[in-house]
């Protein structure tokens, strides 16, 4: 799981659609993107960023609420820089459920749900 | 002259290595030590005046110590793309900011005091590339070119937003839910919260990481039970912070100091929702009641995800629940707790008879919304007090009424 996290907050936004479900949505801060190619044109559209995490929790989420597809709830905080902007806090959280893969016996974790905020959004 | 020597046209290089034992020099009694000053300003000022267009530049075995007097080629000759600096005496990496502007394709720092200070061949690549994005080349090695946006970076983020329910459907399930949620959850007694839980629901709790003495901070009550899996390895602690069923989570939130919410602050944002689950994030502001009178009250924020189920009677019942909580920022906290201002109508407000003004009084006081909504509701009705009464039972029933009408 923390290789998908560290991934994910490297400079490597060609690959982070491929973390993504076809039909994950992402919540930006109050802006939602959903489809692969909408997420791939919003991350291009980011500055490059440099995170860094400084809490991490994760819950198994219940298999009622998932009809029995593991999935878990990952919740995340720290700080981000965008270039061109100040520091920031956020909190983010992921549902990531697990896939099966056509040619590999290992199944992988994809992002079912994306939600990020600053913790100023509103500043 | 002897520049003139080391200079291949071709190439648009300047080669000055080792420039002190150029023979040209030497014979002449000339002596040129570029790491005095004077001597590489003149230097430099020669490439300046002379080849400006230069590509490549080394400067390697001159014995420099600093790069100071580089600086204006950053300007004055900014097609340099190769350098080498090898073998010198540069001592830290931060000298390299003298010349980051430079736009290098091709670098040379081998040999240099500074390269020492890298614990890891990566942590040097990367502060070298923090000053040279493009470079391709270090110390004659290949760099895995480097993923970037094309010439132009962006430096905008689009603009945040409030709340995002996805539907209005949504909006007033999870509306009704959050102010059933936190009346219960702020009333002094969390225990009627079990119905709002699954049996096997979960519950943990996150806390900024600090390196304060966290009892003496006023997040006390909470870091005692942060989960954070950047810090807690040992499993069973990891297991026993995670509250798992009902009654345990209820249990936990009971121990949680009185508080109070302020709803009108909340965000939710909606992540997820299927026919089986949906997974949404509210963020928002409350205050810590001083139970005791002589504690003083802080505000804090939070960050709370809930993921919920579909329970009869068209509600929500709890699975998941995770929550972050910090201290509340200064602007957050001068925002919390005001009253929204009425919105202001565009046809003039008719000055109300006395009859009117009493059934108006009355109505606020028995519906517990505020006399705007109120006077809204009266005169939807015709001022039929019972009429109004039903409507808004029955609108209040179906949970089409924002909690704004209730805030006084």
């Amino acid at each position: 799981m923390f290789v998908i996290l560290l991934m994910f907050f490297s400079r490597l936004s060609q690959n982070l659609t491929r973390l993504y479900l076809d039909k994950a949505t992402l919540v930006w801060n109050g802006n939602a993107v959903s489809g692969n190619d909408a997420l791939a044109d919003f991350f291009d559209s980011l500055p490059s960023s440099e995170f860094q995490v400084q809490t991490l929790d994760c819950q198994p989420v219940h298999e009622q609420a998932t009809q029995g597809q593991t999935t878990l709830l990952v919740v995340t905080g720290g700080t981000v820089k965008f270039e061109g902007n100040k520091q920031r806090f956020f909190n983010q959280n992921f549902l990531l459920t697990a896939q099966a893969t056509p040619n590999n016996d290992q199944p992988v974790w994809k992002i079912a749900s994306d939600c990020f905020r600053f913790q100023d959004w509103s500043s | 002259q002897c520049m003139a020597k080391r200079f291949d046209g071709s190439q648009q290089a300047l080669d000055l290595n080792n420039i002190r034992t150029d023979p040209d020099l030497v014979s002449q009694n000339i002596e040129v030590i570029l790491n005095r000053k004077t001597n590489m300003e003149a230097v430099i000022n020669i490439i300046k005046e002379n080849i400006p267009e230069l590509t490549g530049l080394n400067l390697s075995n001159n014995r420099i110590q600093k790069l100071d007097e580089l600086t204006d080629l950053v300007s004055k000759a900014p097609n340099l793309k190769t350098l080498n600096l090898s073998h010198n005496e540069l001592k830290t990496d931060r000298e390299l900011d003298k010349v980051k502007g430079l736009k290098l394709v091709e670098l040379w720092l081998n040999r240099n005091p500074l390269c020492d200070f890298f614990k890891d061949q990566a942590s040097y690549i990367s502060a070298v590339r923090q000053r040279f994005p493009r470079l391709l080349k270090l110390d004659g090695h290949d760099l895995p070119a480097p993923i970037g946006f094309d010439v132009e970076t962006p430096t905008t983020i689009p603009p945040c937003k409030g709340s995002c329910f996805g539907s209005d459907d949504i909006k007033v399930l999870i509306l009704r839910f959050l102010q059933q949620y936190y009346s219960i959850y702020d009333s002094g007694d969390r225990q009627s919260l079990l119905d709002a839980y699954h049996d096997g629901a979960s519950l943990s709790l996150t806390t900024p990481y600090s390196t304060q003495n966290p009892s003496r901070s006023s997040l006390g009550e909470y870091h005692k039970d942060t989960r954070n899996l950047k810090r807690i390895k040992d499993t069973t602690v990891r297991f026993r912070l995670l509250k798992h069923t009902r009654l345990n989570v209820v249990a936990f939130l009971n121990e949680l100091p009185k508080t109070q919410h302020d709803i009108a602050s909340f965000n939710v944002d909606v992540n997820t929702f299927t026919n089986t689950l949906l997974s949404f994030t509210v963020s928002g502001v409350f205050k810590e009641v001083a139970v005791d009178g002589k504690s003083r009250e802080s505000t804090m924020a939070f960050s709370r995800v809930f993921v919920t189920v579909p329970a009869g009677n068209n509600g929500l019942c709890i699975v998941n629940d995770q929550m972050f909580i910090r201290m509340a920022t200064t602007e957050e906290i001068r925002r919390a707790f005001v009253a929204p201002a009425p919105t202001p109508s565009s046809s003039p407000v008719p000055i109300l008879t006395a009859p009117h003004q009493e059934m108006l009084t009355a109505f606020s006081q028995k519906s517990g919304m505020n006399l705007e909504w109120s006077q809204k509701c009266l005169q939807d009705n015709n001022w039929n007090f019972d009429v109004a009464g039903q409507v808004f039972t029955q609108l209040k029933a179906d949970g089409k009424i924002p909690d704004v009408a209730f805030i006084k």
